[in-house]
């Protein structure tokens, strides 16, 4: 038996003749370990995974599993040959349910060609209760919460009895309890013998968990050493191929006068009583877990759900919100959860996503929309937010996760909107490109712009705000000044609390 | 290798073109009228009328959305017109038959804002507007023929070369507010993303009704104009008539998906469907027939759509 229970060794992946994705891979997974395979957007890491799935093959090198040499052609060879995949892209078909979604594609029949239900429930129902994870497996898939979709797909994965599963980013929407609880399914899986290629753009989960830790950048592989004889520091900069000092960048505390004003909103059988108010230049975060009711403080107060109940005032006057209409003409702009299903319309060019809030901005002889002046706005805002796209005329589905973030704020602020919400601005997003992010909020505030930002990364969530709004069952639990010197564990105990 | 890929990908963007080419240099040679002065004019005039319907449901098409009820509004409107028109004079009976046009799709715009439905929704609430316009039209008329008696403005609509200009002017003015306005970005958009188009603050449910409203309008002009060409209404004229309009979008390249296509693809579809009509016509080929073939194309269209877009980047985790 080899030590390595996977091995691809010298793997290269061109697509035409100019784009090499990979170029002489190896890497080396040992039996039972958790290996880490990090690297920016970009880096090659899901054309590697994609080749182990059997989606692509390899343009020269091969790979083995338990030693043996083998060449997948698809998604089933793959899984047949011992190899799980948990995706960040949840793929359940929302109107079957949990159990359903679970035994997709491999039910077992009995002899007269009848499902066996009873089985397949008992298998499910004793694999949630070994992890200790409640959830109504009769409940069709569009009903459950995103966490727990995502703990159908790794039920999915592991009842599968898989000798190797490859979780790419399996946190990204997940809550800090339930990512303790996944971490604990993944230590019982290494104390099995099962072992799990874990995909991560969160540095203190590869410390957390990780035996080994594989850098790719650009296509080849920077380095893979045990995860004990690394730094923080040293892997960020192996995986962007520089120093980045600092993760958060700093600003310089100076929120003003208070902007807005919301009192008693109330959202049908959701929220209740939620009262705060956003100052001139502030960052204000909202944090809780999902479905703890921060989405829906920001749909609500866009106008894309109704209130029940509940004033906001601007500038000391109430303002009537009803529609997504009103919010924009009230200055108050979304950037949503879901950037490519809510956001964009990926399909359009970047200039089109960007002027869809104001035309009127372009229209010189309104309502004839001037294409020079379009190219010419939307181009100072491509500069401006420093997206990276060949020309505004280059179509959003393009463009990486971080520029298509920018062009979605791109369009608020070509609105001139001056009350931004950003929804989780950082999901599925590189370090470098994060960064970014962070950089341009602080921007924003320093220009008199106010940002309330959603997000379920505390260490984010508590860098950047001057505020933070815990929320628990669509109440408002507290709200931390950032001089009380409270700590994101603090955070989380008011949340979960 | 590239070299095959080039010309591969040629041939099936341009499938529909080429087959159509291939068809009327085989109809010119069999048959020599195909080519002639008369039977040329005569194609314009009869791919007018359906050029005409085809503007409307180019709209509600590139919005995300399909309506089956313009058949029926033709039929609706042919009978009222030659009443209103008799009783009243040619302009107010014309424009009460627009706005019996108007009516029907501004209905049916509301129901499909309020509802917020899909594509799916529209072709549900669209065949029950149908199904209502066409029995309204034989209760109007009692399911009686009817001849046109006057002469005037709504008369000369139909004559010589008048239908084919009111197509041309129409489809310019559409391509014109499609492309080139504040509204027809916003048509565009929400036809892309419906979810993106509101919470970018563009008011979706108002250009819903936009949309149908200004299909049934056009609708309720290509009735007109096909009653005047024919000096004649009968309840069922229209019948038959949305499958057309459809045909003609989606064989010139307006995506059924929505958010693409311009009336430059709509002209395209229309002289194709309506020069092969003109074409099994002179070979003497009857309407069953007929039907078999134009059901073909239209399967053809959608199916060149399909494959001629560019598949979307497989994820890794659906099955290969």
């Amino acid at each position: 038996m080899s030590e390595y229970i996977l091995e691809m060794m010298d793997i290269s992946k061109s697509f035409g003749s100019n784009v090499q994705a990979l170029s002489h891979v190896n890497f080396k997974v040992k039996r039972g370990e958790v290996h880490a395979l990090i690297g920016e957007n970009g880096a090659g890491k899901s054309t590697l995974m994609k080749i182990l799935n059997g989606v692509y093959s390899p343009s020269g090198g091969e790979y083995r599993v338990d030693g043996k040499r083998v060449s997948f052609r698809n998604t089933r060879q793959a899984a047949e040959g011992g190899i799980s995949f948990v995706f960040q892209e949840l793929n359940l078909i929302p109107t079957l349910s949990a159990l359903e979604n679970a035994f997709l594609g491999r039910l077992e029949t009995d002899r007269l060609g009848f499902v066996r239900w009873k089985k397949h429930r008992q298998q499910l129902e004793e694999f949630f209760s070994s992890i200790d994870f409640e959830l109504d497996i009769d409940a069709p898939a569009e009903d459950l919460s995103i966490a727990e979709k995502q703990m159908v797909e790794i039920a999915k994965a592991l009842l599968l009895n898989a000798k190797i599963i490859v979780m790419d980013e399996p946190t990204a929407t997940l809550t800090q309890v339930e990512i303790e609880k996944l971490f604990a399914i993944i230590k019982s899986l290494k104390a099995k013998g099962v072992t799990v290629v874990y995909i991560s753009h969160r540095m203190e989960e590869i410390f957390q968990i990780c035996d080994t830790v594989t850098v790719l950048r650009d296509g080849r592989v920077i380095d893979t050493q045990p995860v004990a004889q690394v730094d923080r520091a040293g892997i960020i900069e192996k995986m962007v191929g520089r120093t980045i000092d600092v993760e958060f960048p700093a600003r310089d505390y100076c929120p003003g006068e208070v902007l807005m004003e919301v009192a008693d909103l109330c959202t049908p059988g959701f929220l209740r009583d939620i009262h705060f108010d956003l100052r001139k230049g502030e960052i204000l975060g909202i944090a809780g877990l999902v479905g703890s009711g921060r989405s829906e403080i920001a749909r609500a107060v866009f106008g894309a759900d109704k209130m029940e109940k509940g004033t906001v005032r601007i500038n000391g006057k109430v303002v009537q919100i009803r529609s997504t209409m009103d919010a924009k003409r009230n200055s108050i702009g979304l950037v949503p959860e879901d950037r490519k299903e809510e956001g964009l319309a990926v399909e359009f060019s970047v200039l089109r996503n960007i002027t869809v809030t104001n035309l009127k901005k372009v229209a010189r002889f309104w309502p004839f929309i001037s294409p020079p002046r379009e190219r010419q706005l939307s181009g100072k805002s491509i500069k401006e937010l420093n997206i990276k796209t060949p020309s505004s005329s280059q179509i959003m589905n393009n463009l990486s996760g971080g520029n298509q973030q920018k062009v979605v704020l791109a369009k608020w602020l070509f609105a001139d909107a001056d009350i931004l919400i950003l929804d989780e601005p950082t999901r599925g997003i590189d370090v470098g490109a994060k960064f970014e992010i962070y950089l341009l909020m602080n921007e924003l505030v320093k220009r008199g712009k106010s940002i309330i930002m959603i997000s379920s990364e505390l260490p984010e969530i508590f860098a950047m705000s001057d505020r933070i709004l815990v929320m628990q069952d669509g109440r408002l639990k507290a709200c931390v000044d950032k001089s009380e010197n409270k700590t994101p564990e603090d955070i989380m105990q008011l949340a979960i609390g | 290798m590239q070299n095959k890929n080039r010309i591969g990908g040629f041939l099936a963007r341009h499938a529909i073109l080429i087959v159509f080419a291939i068809l009327c240099i085989a109809v010119a040679i069999i048959e020599h009228r195909f080519v002639s002065l008369q039977n040329i004019r005569n194609i314009l005039n009869q791919i007018s009328v359906i050029g005409i319907l085809s503007c409307g449901m180019t709209f509600v098409i590139v919005s995300g959305y399909i309506n089956l009820s313009v058949g029926s509004i033709m039929s609706i409107v042919g009978i009222v017109v030659l009443k209103t028109v008799a009783s009243m004079g040619d302009a107010p009976g014309l424009l009460v038959a627009l706005a019996v046009g108007v009516l029907v799709g501004a209905v049916t715009g509301i129901i499909m804002s309020l509802i917020e439905g899909k594509l799916g929704e529209s072709f549900m609430v669209t065949y029950g507007m149908q199904s209502v316009c066409a029995a309204l039209a034989l209760i109007v008329s009692g399911g009686l023929f009817m001849m046109s008696t006057t002469t005037g403005v709504f008369s000369s609509m139909g004559t010589g070369l008048t239908p084919i200009y009111i197509f041309l002017v129409l489809i310019v003015l559409c391509h014109v507010f499609l492309t080139q306005t504040v509204w027809g970005r916003n048509i565009y958009f929400l036809g892309a993303n419906p979810v993106a188009a509101k919470l970018s603050g563009i008011n979706t449910r108002l250009y819903i009704t936009i949309v149908f409203t200004l299909c049934g309008f056009i609708s309720a002009l290509a009735g007109i104009v096909l009653t005047s060409r024919v000096a004649s209404a009968n309840p069922n004229a229209g019948v038959g008539y949305e499958l057309d309009a459809i045909s003609a979008c989606v064989v010139g390249g307006v995506s059924m998906k929505g958010g693409k296509g311009t009336f430059l693809h709509t002209l395209k579809g229309v002289v194709i469907i309506g020069m092969l009509g003109n074409a099994l016509n002179l070979l003497g080929i009857t309407t069953y027939p007929q039907m078999i073939v134009k059901g073909f194309v239209i399967v053809l269209a959608v199916s060149m759509d399909a494959f001629t877009r560019p598949a979307p980047s497989r994820k890794v985790g659906e099955a290969a």
